[in-house]
């Protein structure tokens, strides 16, 4: 049974079974949090891996151990990051950060997909929830990615919720930040025309999204994204890794050894010093950091001015970033004095300069929040979503009793085709970011023309995303290739296919239909009708005859 | 229907301020129900270590986790144990500058309410209540609550002034109580098993409210588990290692063990399986795994122990409701003898107090409305001469309740002119009188001889003094 039976069932019975279980997830880079809706408060709550006795977010660790004499076990989680040091060459971290690759991951004497790694990561999230009641079922389930995930990645993301064993649940994607976005709607009150910047500072992304109330009255609040930017790989792991550079540095001059001659295990080492180092640096002025691995051991102070200046380039990447999604608002720009607040969210959101540099641009500190619970927004996000699609939101909490919530989502990214105009190649623009799902499909017409047979009876495909305006062909990402073999033989210039993009709204992938139109009377149209979904990993071959 | 509402930037706080950690709730602007607020965002615990550390070259404090892990670091003062310090009237030099205990919780609190400044740049504090173990007296309460007032008077935030309380756990329980609808004319227990140690309550609503504490034991306590962990440890380390003590360096990163493994050790003997410990200090890093037999060892003598004080509780025969709260109730096993016995669970919010300290800010229960039975009136404990002068030493103090568990004392006599013990009680006027003597009877003939002394009340409140007789 998919979700889709359970909200019949809901909407039938006016309340879910006790069994039922709605889930939002945050499948992080650095780590990952799962929520459930409790029926009983009309809230989401997030699953604490820990029991209470440490931190709720189960980090995004796998490993695999192998020792002499024993069966090899999969440790997932706390466990895994723990012992990151002992296994460095068998524990897989920031996992995320491949998704949608083809990189193959060796372990166990086996080449695993990113997605494969994923899932394992999932199905632990999902074994804990069933701790809370080892008679779950699975009503629905939402999982969140990053605004700027390419179709390829998010792919890569259903497959392992496929792989996790949540395909009957899965409602389907959400972007982190509109997630966040939704999570502070619920907690606070927005007023009409407000504007806000949700910015998502996470492990392995910077997410940045704009969002206003465009109507408020007693029957609804519709929420509207109006801008997005960020990049999917700017966040808190290339931080450490410009600090690793660093650490190595002061390794080699006070001690001689070189970057070349450190074993595994140091390695494994000094990044994890380097990402404490960071993470104690947002809480204190100075930190000693120890390197106990070399000989002869020494001590290594560093402020956190001294670290800000390591980090400087990324700061102002950082900074470009914001700028530039204030600049490509979709209705055009926005001006920092139109920004009402802006909510800090995600782990690397807490370093100090964040809200500085934020507070510089909009001139005004009093604008920036930090979000209550930056951890655990995201997947709180998911669950609200995921239960306004089963259609729960009903408690009077949420002030949903007498007040509707829309909330529209548009595509971040340009969705569209390489064409090849007078023998040059350029990028064709279907689906413009800023289009809202509801409205993201789109139909065009093309004049097949070519110099042989071969030309007029096959065609290829290739679709694209272009993630950043300015971005040439050549920087575009590929979602996936379709070619089309056996259409009728034509003269040149005679054929007209009729191609038509998409995008599911709840995944947000993309899918395509491709039709032979013939030509205005003059041919008649072929029988040739044929949907298809474009994948990186895989050329689909379609023939027309 | 429209709903009232708090407005989104005002904040009725709660803190519980306990002797290890320290929790904060607020009431949500919707709903307006207790949450927990959390300084750490998601990514760290929810309760805030109760330590602070003064930052002699930037002139500034930190508390918490941030304090913690400055404690070694030089130009820095570090400070703990905050709260025994209030009620032993402690003073402490910083830098030359002496501060009461009173003053540096007030410090720690303003520090703490910084956290505000971040998720609501806009925030006004509307009410601030304090919520202190009960064993601590209403005139430390007022020594507290005045501090506060003096010391927010000074600060930004007192621009919108705001209402100070200072109450006991046990009030902000029942403030917890009436802000859920759960007063129905009942009586209960209020079960706290916290870092310093078990205690119940027993609480009577109605006619009037009525709470007096029924058993306390220090030995059932998240102290005593933690040095228990500790242990277990520092002998699998040394074992390890084939060392036969610990130097400074590995005493501190195997405390700093104790706090990441707490958990997952306790689960272990939970679930009755092995557990593995990983000492990621050492260079190179090991692992170990601790049998579920070694824990079984550790923990049920404490498991035992809980159950026989459960079983000395009246439950006129029947269904008997508890409240529970302490971090020790998040293992499985406490819930489990509850079960057992059939008391059943009112509320299993383990942090009610601070929530309902929240609750007591927006609605404050009127003191007087809450009578506390079963307190001493005067100070309870001994004479002792110390050169020409005689002091009164406290063993029991006023205020406190008869089934406190009093901390014993420890006494080197003189056999010549020590052969007895004044047992004296000593009244608000500072009147001492001498309400018991003891003859000693020390089962050697050295010249000096120790004893340990030990005070306890029966139920009809009566002094049952006990003399331990320990080898010097």
């Amino acid at each position: 049974m998919n979700w889709e039976h359970y909200k019949e069932q809901i909407k039938i019975n006016g309340e879910m079974e006790e069994d039922w279980y709605i889930i939002g997830i945050d499948l992080g880079t650095t780590n990952s949090v799962a929520s459930y809706w409790n029926s009983r408060t009309g809230k989401p709550e997030p699953i604490d891996v820990s029991n209470g006795f440490g931190k709720i977010p189960m980090p995004s660790v796998v490993q695999y151990r192998q020792e002499e004499d024993y069966e090899g076990e999969w440790v997932i989680g706390e466990e895994a990051l723990q012992t990151f040091r002992i296994y460095p060459e068998s524990t897989i971290m920031s996992v995320k950060r491949k998704m949608g690759s083809k990189d193959k991951i060796r372990l166990n004497n086996r080449d695993y997909l990113p997605e494969e790694i994923a899932a394992m990561i999932l199905k632990a999230l999902i074994d804990h929830v069933r701790g809370l009641n080892p008679k779950m079922i699975l009503a629905g389930v939402v999982v969140s990615v990053p605004y700027d995930f390419d179709d390829a990645a998010k792919k890569a993301t259903i497959r392992a919720c496929q792989l996790a064993g949540l395909s009957d649940g899965l409602i389907g994607l959400m972007e982190e930040p509109k997630a966040g976005t939704l999570a502070y709607n619920f907690r606070h009150d927005l007023s009409k025309d407000e504007k806000v910047m949700v910015f998502d500072f996470g492990g392995g992304t910077l997410d940045i999204t704009i969002f206003c109330v465009a109507e408020k009255n007693d029957e609804a609040i519709h929420l509207k994204v109006i801008s997005e930017g960020g990049e999917a790989y700017h966040g808190g792991d290339h931080i450490d890794a410009l600090l690793y550079l660093q650490m190595v540095k002061w390794m080699e001059e006070k001690t001689g050894q070189t970057r070349e001659t450190m074993t595994v295990e140091s390695v494994a080492e000094l990044s994890q010093r380097a990402r404490e180092t960071k993470e104690r640096l947002s809480g204190v002025m100075n930190y000693r950091v120890p390197y106990t691995f070399c000989v002869p051991p020494f001590v290594q102070n560093l402020s956190r001015d001294e670290f800000e200046d390591i980090i400087r380039p990324f700061i102002q990447k950082t900074k470009a970033l914001v700028l530039q999604t204030m600049k490509e608002g979709y209705n055009g720009l926005i001006n920092p004095d139109e920004i009402n607040r802006v909510i800090l969210e995600g782990g690397s959101s807490q370093m100090p300069w964040v809200k500085r540099m934020l507070g510089e641009i909009f001139g005004d500190i009093d604008k920036i929040y930090v979000s209550e619970q930056p951890a655990l927004d995201i997947s709180m996000g998911a669950t609200y979503y995921a239960a306004m699609k089963l259609g729960l939101l009903k408690h009077r909490d949420l002030h949903t009793s007498d007040r509707q919530v829309h909330f529209e989502i548009p595509v971040p990214h340009d969705i569209g085709f390489e064409i090849d105009y007078n023998n040059k190649k350029d990028f064709y623009s279907m689906i413009k970011r800023g289009t809202p799902y509801a409205l993201a499909k789109k139909t065009m017409k093309f004049t097949l023309s070519g110099n042989n047979d071969e030309d007029m009876t096959s065609i290829d495909l290739k679709i694209l995303e272009r993630i950043k305006k300015e971005d040439q062909l050549e920087n575009c990402k590929l979602i996936g290739l379709v070619r089309i073999l056996g259409l009728p033989k034509r003269p040149k210039g005679k054929t007209r296919l009729e191609v038509t993009l998409s995008i599911d709204e709840m995944s947000g992938t993309v899918k395509g239909h491709v039709k032979d139109m013939g030509y205005s009377g003059e041919y008649e149209a072929s029988d040739f009708n044929r949907k298809f979904s474009p994948s990186r990993n895989e050329m689909q071959i379609i023939q027309a005859n | 229907m429209k709903l009232s509402r708090i407005h989104e930037n005002h904040y009725y706080i709660g803190i519980d301020f306990g002797h290890h950690t320290v929790s904060v709730s607020a009431l949500d602007n919707r709903s307006e129900k207790p949450v927990m607020i959390d300084r750490t965002g998601g990514y760290g615990q929810i309760y805030v270590p109760a330590q602070m550390v003064y930052m002699t070259k930037e002139c500034a404090w930190l508390i918490g986790e941030e304090a913690t892990m400055m404690e070694k670091s030089q130009d820095t003062v570090f400070i703990e144990n905050l709260l025994s310090g209030l009620y032993e009237r402690r003073s402490y030099d910083v830098e030359g500058i002496c501060y009461e205990a009173e003053t540096l919780i007030a410090i720690y609190i303003n520090e703490m309410l910084k956290h505000l400044d971040s998720i609501n740049p806009n925030n006004i504090i509307k009410g601030l209540t304090i919520t202190l173990p009960d064993r601590v007296d209403y005139k430390t309460h007022k020594i507290l609550e005045e501090t506060l007032i003096l010391y927010f008077e000074k600060s930004k935030k007192w621009k919108n002034k705001f209402q100070i309380h200072v109450v006991t756990n046990s009030e902000a329980m029942l403030a917890f109580l009436e802000g859920y609808n759960l007063i129905e004319g009942k009586q209960c227990y209020f079960m706290d098993f916290g870092h310093e140690a078990f205690r119940v309550y027993d609480v009577h609503l109605e006619p009037h409210i009525t709470i007096s504490l029924i058993v306390e034991s220090k030995a059932l306590s998240g102290y005593v588990i933690f040095e228990k962990i500790e242990k277990l440890l520092c002998v699998a380390y040394l074992s390890h290692q084939n060392k036969n003590s610990l130097d400074e360096e590995e005493s501190r990163h195997i405390q700093d063990m104790c706090k990441i493994y707490y958990a997952y050790i306790l689960k272990a003997y939970q679930n009755k399986s092995d557990v593995k410990i990983t000492y990621k200090f050492p260079h190179p890093p090991f692992q170990i795994k601790l049998q579920v037999s070694e824990l079984m060892k550790v923990f049920e003598p404490i498991e035992s122990s809980f159950e026989k004080k459960l079983n000395r509780l009246k439950t006129n025969d029947g269904d008997y409701e508890v409240v529970v709260m302490g971090n020790g109730f998040r293992t499985l096993w406490p819930k489990y003898h509850l079960h057992e016995k059939a008391f059943s669970i009112l509320v299993e919010d383990l942090d009610a107090a601070s929530k309902g300290a929240a609750l007591w800010s927006l609605k404050p229960f009127r003191k007087q409305k809450i009578n506390h039975i079963g307190r001493l009136k005067k100070d309870y404990g001994i004479i002792i001469q110390e050169g020409e002068e005689k002091h009164f030493l406290i063993i029991a103090q006023s205020g406190s309740y008869y089934a406190s568990d009093f901390t014993p004392m420890g006494l080197i006599m003189v056999r010549d002119h020590d052969l007895s013990l004044k047992i004296c009680t000593k009244d608000a006027n500072d009147k001492i009188e001498q309400i018991m003597s003891m003859e000693l009877k020390p089962n050697n003939s050295e010249a000096i001889f120790r004893v340990t002394l030990k005070i306890e009340f029966d139920q009809e409140m009566h002094l049952v003094p006990t003399v331990m007789y320990d080898e010097l």
